[in-house]
């Protein structure tokens, strides 16, 4: 009888079961993007240094409902005779884990070893893509790249915080190339 | 010639940092102290002493810690909860870098513990991926002095410093 009135209570409110916890990657993320941004250095809460830079990143599927996420990140130093261009190749397979909308690596990396532990979640149209890394003395950093779908472009924050290097947001927008 | 340079330079570069850092038995021991623990919240609360006891105990060329974890909840009135872990970590591929003997599952939201010893420090390191998928890393510094340990206790979440506690520690058993 109670359960009854309880269903009936439910029904004249109007209240609906909680939401569906996201599993999967919206299917517009998988594709090939590239664009432009710029990366701020900071020192003591202040911007010490601004670069330019090219991202490429390609989110292709993998077994089971996971993903893989290939990105390159061409850094720009421009000075006078001492300019030059750093790039950084990364290729992560995330795997479905049991909690719904995360994600992590099927085998995760060894820290005391200089492996990097990646994992990423999924939230409505937003992709996070997380990295701890711990240098040879055992201090630690931490990286996350945040890509936001909107139609065919993806827009990035990528930060970095932590003990080894000094603080640095990057933003920029990237456009779908291939699907 | 060549040679006794090189010599010469050996005798006057400093020697490499591992060669400066604490070993782990000068750690070794059980500590008891206070300190005062400072939250984004701005609700400062006084540790007691049972809150930062911890016992370092060498063990298969690694160490043993054994520590009390504090958590408040996020509103006034909410219990302070206390939970005591025991940590094995044995040496990594990296000098006075140390990996922990717990399985490491960081997506099942089991912590994922790293050491490191650096001068008079060893550093305790738990990261842990919330359910949400954010992160809390957490560590212990605690640094040797004459009488014991300078304990900083930090935990971020997803960046942002939550809870700071500085703390002293004196030594009460070998």
């Amino acid at each position: 009888m109670v359960r009854l009135l309880a269903l009936a209570v439910i029904a004249a409110l109007g209240l609906s079961a909680p939401a569906r916890a996201q599993t999967a990657l919206p299917e517009g993320f998988y594709g090939t993007f590239n664009g432009l941004g710029l990366s701020e250095t900071m020192a003591d809460g202040k911007v010490v240094e601004v670069k330019p830079r090219d991202f490429d990143v390609t989110i292709a599927k993998a077994a089971d409902g996971g993903f893989t996420v290939t990105w390159k990140t061409t850094e720009y130093t421009i000075k006078p005779r001492r300019s030059r261009l750093d790039a950084e190749d990364e290729k992560v397979t995330f795997a479905k884990s049991e909690r719904p909308g995360l994600f992590g690596e099927q085998k995760p990396g060894d820290l005391a070893s200089g492996d990097p532990v990646y994992w990423a979640r999924v939230s409505e149209k937003t992709l996070d893509v997380y990295r701890l890394s711990v240098g040879a003395d055992g201090r630690h950093e931490l990286a996350v790249w945040q890509r936001t779908l909107d139609g065919d472009q993806v827009n990035l924050v990528f930060q970095r915080s932590g003990e080894i290097t000094r603080a640095r947001i990057v933003k920029g927008t990237l456009t779908r190339i291939k699907q | 010639m060549i040679g006794w340079i090189g010599l010469l330079l050996a005798a006057l570069l400093p020697a490499p940092a591992e060669a400066q850092d604490a070993k782990i038995a000068e750690f070794a021991g059980t500590y008891q102290g206070s300190g005062v623990a400072e939250g984004r919240d701005n609700v400062y609360f006084t540790i007691v002493a049972r809150d930062l006891d911890v016992t370092v105990k060498p063990k298969d060329g690694g160490f043993e810690v054994t520590w009390t974890t504090i958590t408040q909840g996020t509103t006034r009135g909410q219990r302070v909860v206390r939970k005591t872990d025991t940590v094995s970590f044995v040496p990594g591929d990296k000098p006075n870098v140390f990996r922990a003997m717990t399985p490491v599952e960081p997506m099942a939201g089991a912590p994922y513990y790293w050491a490191r010893i650096g001068g008079r420090t060893m550093t305790v390191y738990a990261l842990t991926i919330t359910a949400s998928g954010a992160y809390e890393l957490t560590s212990w510094a605690r640094t040797l002095n004459p009488n014991g340990m300078d304990l900083v206790f930090r935990r971020l979440s997803d960046g942002e410093a939550v809870r700071t506690v500085r703390g002293k520690l004196v030594k009460v058993a070998p």
